[in-house]
């Protein structure tokens, strides 16, 4: 990297970069703070010039766009992008929340532990909560236990703050659970709800209550592609009011 | 201190005496799905994108398809944006601007372009173009801190963001080292920016 690079913020924020240059120099700004914060403040100055060229379009452009936009499918909150006409999911945008293979891991140790009577889990605290969300739960693993022993049981599993949610699937069973542990605690009103999610948009799965652990027996997946876990007013919601904390795809 | 292009909050309140939301409260009403924040938000946005993408695009036509675009874009994206990314305005006029030059970087490919660049080689043709801006800009102060700037400047950044030129076009156009170009395009914004008082 030349070492004047730093001199393209202006070019840039100005749209004035060959795409070939715009690339590189954006490459540059994921690991340069200062350009970062040039180009936003230069972005922002190039607005306010946009902007004083304002004029009022035509009458029949507004009705056009408020005629397109009823037509036109909007990217759902938190950044899912559902493709409509081939019924493939787009590419998920993640922003907020990554899904952790780790802990991914560590909520099927979970699993395995209040399946079969063994925690093999070290940190006091950490073993305090499972074994609290264990003893409390303990009839709601009779399924767990039944679909880990099956041979086709496939598992996805997502994460946030902490919390994690797996959900394990056998076709021979037709059974679906989904187990969360260690979930953020949210007020009172509030409960965590769970949503099948394909093409056609999103459709309840069921609420998990307000924070810790928690299974849920999955009767209507449908042909949900991906699950999510929102938070919402206590009681659930029609569709989604806030971004996603959360999501994975169905297991295959 | 800086109110002649921000104040996004529209001014009717049907005599309930309420602030009517502002464009970013819109947005996110937007990206939540609804239709009437939308046009509201287009009362407050429309104008901005479409005098922008006019001034690049020139033909009317064209510069009408491409402001349906954007907007359209903005109702599909909505959910993308958050306060962190600056105004609603800043967001809207940001893609406008890509858009509009994508547009006439695509549609004049090879020669189309070349002969395009040289006929804004001209003198008398670029010497029109300086003139519009300077004399059509609805926002004085905009106007007044482009006369601050040196000619050279001024020229850089009005072919570039005006006219949706690269700044190697820019260099050539000028008649100037491209290394000047590429100074002259972010010390004449900096210069801009801080007459305008605008903040990350
Ligand atoms: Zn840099």
């Amino acid at each position: 990297m030349s070492p004047d690079v730093h001199t393209l913020t202006g070019a840039y924020a100005l749209d004035a970069l060959d795409p070939d240059e715009r690339e590189v120099f954006e490459l540059h700004l994921a690991e340069c703070s200062a350009c970062t914060h040039e180009v936003a403040e230069l972005v922002a100055t190039a607005s306010r010039l946009g902007a004083a060229v304002a004029v009022t379009p035509p009458e029949n452009l507004r009705k056009r766009v408020l005629v397109e936009i009823t037509r036109t499918r909007q990217e759902t909150p938190g950044g899912l992008r559902l493709v409509g006409a081939d019924g493939e999911l787009g590419a998920i945008r993640r922003r907020k929340w990554t899904t952790r293979i780790s802990v991914a891991a560590a909520a099927v140790a979970i699993l395995v532990a209040g399946a079969f009577g063994v925690v093999a889990i070290n940190a006091n605290h950490q073993l305090q909560t499972a074994q609290g969300a264990l003893s409390q739960a303990q009839q709601q693993y009779a399924p767990v236990a039944q679909l880990l022993a099956a041979p086709d049981v496939h598992t996805a599993s997502g994460t946030a703050d902490g919390g994690s949610a797996t959900m394990l699937t056998s076709r021979s069973l037709d059974k679906t659970v989904l187990v969360t542990a260690n979930m953020p605690v949210q007020p009172a009103n509030r409960t965590y709800q769970v949503w099948g999610i394909n093409s056609a948009g999103f459709h309840s799965l069921g609420l998990l209550g307000n924070g810790s652990g928690g299974t849920l027996n999955v009767t209507d997946l449908g042909n949900a592609r991906q699950i999510g876990i929102t938070v919402e007013p206590a009681g659930g919601s029609q569709q989604p009011t806030s971004s996603p904390i959360m999501h994975f795809a169905v297991p295959a | 201190m800086n109110d002649s292009v921000r104040p996004l909050r529209r001014t009717i309140d049907a005599g309930l005496g309420l602030p009517a939301p502002t464009a970013e409260e819109l947005l996110v009403e937007v990206a939540r799905g609804s239709e009437s924040a939308f046009e509201q938000l287009y009362a407050l946005i429309a104008s901005p994108i479409f005098g922008l993408v006019r001034r690049i695009v020139r033909d009317h036509a064209q510069s009408e398809e491409v402001t349906q675009e954007v907007l359209v874009e903005l109702w599909r994206t909505a959910s993308r944006y958050t306060p962190e990314r600056g105004s609603a305005l800043n967001w809207a006029m940001t893609l406008a601007h890509r858009r509009a030059v994508d547009r006439v970087r695509s549609a004049q490919a090879s020669t189309d372009r070349d002969q395009r660049v040289a006929a804004m080689s001209n003198d008398r043709e670029f010497d029109e173009v300086a003139e519009e801006v300077a004399t059509r800009l609805e926002s004085e102060q905009v106007r007044r801190c482009l006369s601050g700037l040196t000619d050279l400047q001024r020229q850089s950044i009005v072919l570039a963001y005006y006219n949706g030129n690269t700044y190697r076009e820019v260099a050539e156009l000028l008649d100037t080292p491209l290394g000047t170009i590429k100074t002259r395009l972010r010390d004449g914004l900096i210069r801009m920016r801080d007459c305008l008082g605008v903040t990350g």
